[in-house]
C-alpha cells in the first residue's frame, strides 16, 4: 500500500473504522507514516493549549438590540411598506377568496321540468298539468283541501 | 399590539413544543416572536462566541461579533431555510463579519484594534502554560485569514470538510487546501513546542 496522504493524516482520527483499519495495516509497518501522524497528533495537542476566557452573558444587551432593530423596522417607510403590503395581499385574497366562494346563480326550472322531476305522471287523483299547477295557485289554509295528519 | 411581523407572519408550527428545533424556533423569530431569542442565545452563544474569540484574538470584538451575528439572524430568519444547521448560517455570519471588517468593508463593529488579548491568565496554571496558550494564539492569528478560520472550525469545533466548505462558501477541496496550508504554517511556528 502507498504511504498516507497529508489528507489521510489530518482526517485519520475522523476517518470510519473500516477506513482506519485500512490505513492502520498500513501504519503498523510504516515508521515514516506513523511519524507523521504522530508529529500532526503533537501538533494538535499543542494547538490545544490555547486557552480562551470563558463566553460573557449578553442575552440582555443582545435582545435589547433586537427589540431596538425590531422598533426601527418597525417605525420607519419599510414599516409602512410592510404593513402596506400586507394590506393589499390581504385584500387581494380576500377577494378572491369572495369570488370562488360566492353562491352560483341558480338556473329557473320550468314547471315541465319539476313535473318531470317528481312523476307526477304517476300519481293518482289528477293529471300533472292539474298537479303543477297547485305549485302555482296553492290552496288556501284552511279551505278543506289540505291533507289530514 | 400586534406588531409588524405578526401580522404577515406564515408560521404554523406548534408553538407548545417543550423543546422546538432550531427551524421553528428561527420560525418564530421571524414571526416577531423575540422571546425565543433567549433559548436560541442558550443554545448557540457560548459557540458562537468562542468562534469570534478564535477568529480575532480579541474579546470586545467577539462580544460585538456575538451581538452583530444574533441582531443579523434576527433580521434575516425570514430567509432562513433548514437546509444547514443554524450553527452552520451563525458561523458563517461570524466569518464574513471578520473577514468584512479586516477587509475595510461594512464597519459596523467596534473592530478597530484587533491586537490580540493576553490569555486570561487567572486561567492558567502557571507562566509556562501561559506563555505557550500566548504562543499557540499569536501563531493562529497569523494565519491568513481564511486559512485561520478553516483551522479554528476544523481544529476548535471539529467541524468536517463539508461543514467548513457551507460556512466558508467554498467546495471541500478548497477547504482540505486551506486546512493543509494551514496546519503547515503552524507547524513551522510552533515547531519548538511539544505536547505538555
Amino acid at each position: 500500500m502507498n504511504h498516507l496522504t497529508e489528507a489521510d493524516i489530518l482526517e485519520f482520527d475522523r476517518l470510519d473504522g473500516d477506513r482506519q483499519a485500512t490505513l492502520g495495516s498500513h501504519l503498523s509497518a510504516c515508521a515514516r507514516c506513523r511519524e507523521a501522524l504522530a508529529a500532526h497528533r503533537d501538533l494538535l495537542a499543542v494547538l490545544g493549549e490555547w486557552q480562551i476566557p470563558n463566553p460573557p452573558e449578553q442575552s440582555a444587551v443582545i435582545r435589547a438590540r433586537v427589540a431596538a432593530v425590531s422598533r426601527a423596522n418597525g417605525s420607519g417607510w419599510r414599516g409602512w411598506l410592510r404593513v402596506a403590503a400586507a394590506i393589499v395581499i390581504a385584500a387581494g385574497a380576500g377577494y378572491a377568496g369572495g369570488i370562488a366562494s360566492r353562491p352560483r346563480p341558480a338556473q329557473a326550472a320550468t314547471p315541465e321540468e319539476v313535473s318531470a322531476s317528481l312523476h307526477l305522471d304517476d300519481l293518482d287523483g289528477g293529471t300533472s298539468d292539474e298537479l303543477a299547477a297547485l305549485f302555482e295557485n296553492p290552496p288556501e289554509p284552511g279551505s278543506g283541501e289540505e291533507g289530514s295528519r | 399590539m400586534e406588531s409588524q411581523r405578526d401580522v404577515d407572519c406564515l408560521c404554523l408550527t406548534d408553538a407548545s413544543d417543550v423543546n422546538p428545533p432550531d427551524a421553528a424556533l428561527v420560525q418564530w423569530l421571524a414571526c416577531g416572536r423575540q422571546e425565543v431569542m433567549g433559548e436560541l442565545l442558550r443554545r448557540h452563544h457560548p459557540r458562537v462566541w468562542r468562534l469570534a474569540y478564535r477568529l480575532t484574538g480579541n474579546a470586545d470584538a467577539a462580544d460585538d461579533l456575538a451581538q452583530e451575528a444574533f441582531v443579523r439572524l434576527y433580521t434575516s430568519a425570514g430567509r432562513y431555510r433548514p437546509t444547514a444547521a443554524l450553527f452552520t448560517l451563525l458561523h458563517r455570519i461570524v466569518v464574513n463579519l471578520v473577514i468584512d471588517q479586516r477587509r475595510g468593508r461594512k464597519p459596523v463593529l467596534r473592530l478597530t484594534d484587533l491586537k490580540a488579548d493576553p490569555p486570561a491568565r487567572e486561567e492558567m496554571e502557571s507562566p509556562e502554560s501561559h506563555e505557550r496558550s500566548r504562543r499557540v494564539q499569536l501563531a493562529v492569528q497569523a494565519l491568513p485569514e481564511r486559512q485561520r478560520a478553516a483551522v479554528v472550525l476544523h481544529r476548535y469545533e471539529s467541524l468536517s470538510y463539508r461543514e467548513i466548505a457551507e460556512i466558508l462558501e467554498t467546495t471541500e477541496a478548497a477547504v482540505e487546501s486551506l486546512v493543509m496550508r494551514g496546519y503547515a504554517q503552524l507547524r513551522e511556528s510552533l515547531a519548538d513546542l511539544r505536547p505538555m
